[in-house]
């Protein structure tokens, strides 16, 4: 089953054109890898899906939902969790009203309940819960705004670069923690990430993003058994 | 020292005074991260809306209730017509569209109402409470109860209930709020509607002391901007805080040191913001800048 199916997207600033006829799918809790270089287009794209980015064509469709026509409050009712570059928290407000607030449209009772399954994940936040989300250090931040998107219970979480400023062992937790939602929460996901080999580990699917194309699609499998198709395009 | 004490009540009374106006500043900047310096003419608007409701015949406390209700709608749709347009597009552009709204605003009030003073009905007995020799009136006692009130009101909103926090969460992060599906920009507008319902009511205090006419607030609002800022802009608590020091500051300085009359103690909100600001750039009870990692 296809979960988001994208055709003929492009996305851009002003003027300026940064995505170009962009095609791709991601399937009922699949998890599909976006690589590609600095600058290639990948917020971007992310932004266009979520709606924070408004000048964008194309089809782009959540169940046969139309996302293009949707602002992020409404693509967010839709079920996905944008978790933003660069750890999008609520730096002034404690860590529980972080989780209250991603949990906006849920009742009450499953606010209290999603929230005990975030801290089943991320046991620090369970005791940092009362702290400022601002004085949390990068690796909790990204645990919480992660955490704020599940609060949503999305099927879908565009992840972008949740590893970004954090040392190796915390990484690869982080992405221990995610293949492990992906799995108990029926989540799908879409993941920005530059250590692509352990993006492509946790997928199934990749897309390298090129200058707002996208340039290589195929298989993790496929991708990590290819040693020219790996040196071309992710540079290992 | 028993009319220092007195000096103290009175001053603590102004205060409060400064400090309502500068509780609706504290809600705008918090909810939108704007400073409102029109919110001094909106809440001279609201308070001729006052009146004008108490001479038709409305019960004193209905008039105040209506008003705020009024001045809630006139400060969403202040929101959403002059605000909303220009925010986002340069950080400075919306406080300087409410300094113009401060001209607008004045004028306006001027060709509806006219220049004559009016008087406003009293709120409180004109009695006084004697304790001991000193005498407090009960219009003092009643504009600080009145101010608490306030701020205890406001304080279990934003602390206790579900809307609030979400606005908080609106002005802490536009973005990140609407991805969680929070409403952020119908909150914005009522953080406008709040804050303006709340100077109606600070309005209705400020006239236990002055006449109402289009320029009433025009001393009143630079001492509430001056309170608001050395209570840190966004902490309610401070916005009263700030009030009753500058209110203090006023009552004893003008009466104990001769050479400061009537008319340079404008200077003392001035002075005081200086030295708390240099000690303490946040102000007294600003949210500390949390560094990001
Ligand atoms: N807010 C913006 N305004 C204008 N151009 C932008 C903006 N954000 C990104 N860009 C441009 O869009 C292109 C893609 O950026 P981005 O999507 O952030 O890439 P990536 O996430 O892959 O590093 C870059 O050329 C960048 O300069
Ligand atoms: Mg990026």
């Amino acid at each position: 089953m296809t979960l988001l199916d994208v055709q003929g997207l492009s996305a851009g600033y002003g003027d300026v054109g940064v995505l170009h006829d962009l095609d791709f799918q991601i399937a009922d809790g699949g998890v599909v890898a976006l690589l590609g270089p600095n600058g290639a287009g990948k917020t971007t794209l992310l932004k266009s899906l979520s709606g924070l980015l408004s000048r964008r064509s194309g089809r782009a469709e959540l169940e046969g939902d139309d996302l293009m026509s949707m602002h992020p409050e409404a693509t967010a009712r839709h079920g996905m969790a944008h978790v933003p570059e660069g750890r999008g928290t609520l730096t002034d407000l404690s860590v529980e009203d972080n989780l209250r607030v991603g949990g906006y449209l849920r009742s009450s009772s499953e606010v209290q309940e999603t929230m005990k399954v975030c801290f089943d994940y991320f046991p620090v936040l369970a005791d940092r819960r009362t702290q400022q989300a601002g004085n949390l250090s990068g690796g909790e931040q990204q645990m919480l705004a992660i955490s704020r998107g599940l609060m949503l219970r999305p099927r879908l979480m565009l992840l972008d670069e949740p590893s970004l400023g954090l040392a190796p062992n915390l990484t690869r937790q982080l992405f221990a923690a995610l293949g492990q939602i992906n799995h108990e929460q029926s989540v799908a996901m879409l993941i920005v990430e530059q250590n692509a080999s352990l993006a492509l580990d946790l997928a199934s699917t990749a897309y390298v993003l090129e200058s707002g194309r996208i340039v290589l699609a195929g298989t993790a499998d496929d991708i990590k058994g290819d040693t020219s198709l790996r040196k071309a395009y992710l540079g290992y | 020292m028993t009319d220092l004490l007195q000096l103290l009540v009175s001053g603590l009374a102004s205060g409060s005074i400064y400090g309502a106006l500068a509780l609706a500043i504290v809600f705008v900047f918090r909810s939108t991260g704007v400073v409102n310096f029109s919110q001094g003419e909106l809440a001279m608007i609201s308070t001729f809306v006052t009146l004008g409701l108490y001479k038709a015949g409305a019960p004193l406390v209905i008039a105040i209730i209506g008003s705020m209700v009024i001045s809630f709608v006139l400060g969403a749709a202040i929101e959403r017509v002059l605000i909303r347009p220009v925010q986002g597009r340069s950080e400075h552009a919306p406080s300087i569209i409410t300094l113009g709204l401060f001209l607008g605003l004045s004028g306006i009030a001027g060709w509806i109402w006219g220049l004559d003073p009016e008087t406003f009905p009293g709120m409180f007995p004109e009695r006084s409470l004697e304790v001991g020799s000193v005498r407090l009136s009960y219009t003092s006692l009643g504009i600080i109860a009145v101010l608490l009130a306030t701020v205890a009101v406001l304080y279990v909103f934003f602390e206790r209930t579900r809307l609030g926090l979400m606005m908080k969460a609106a002005a802490s992060n536009p973005a990140t709020s609407r991805l969680a599906g929070v409403p952020v920009s119908r909150l914005l507008m009522c953080g406008w509607g709040v804050a303006s319902a709340v100077g109606a009511l600070a309005g209705a205090l400020i006239a236990q002391s002055v006449y109402v006419s289009p320029s009433m607030m025009v001393a009143v609002i630079i001492y509430a901007l001056a309170a608001a800022a050395l209570g840190g802009l966004s902490s309610p608590v401070g916005a009263v805080v700030g009030g009753w020091i500058i209110g203090v500051a006023e009552a004893v300085v003008s009466d104990r040191v001769g050479f400061i009359g009537g008319d340079l103690k404008i200077v003392v909100p001035l002075v005081i913001i200086f030295a708390v600001l240099l000690v303490k750039p946040t102000g007294l009870f600003g949210a500390k800048e949390v560094s990001r990692v």
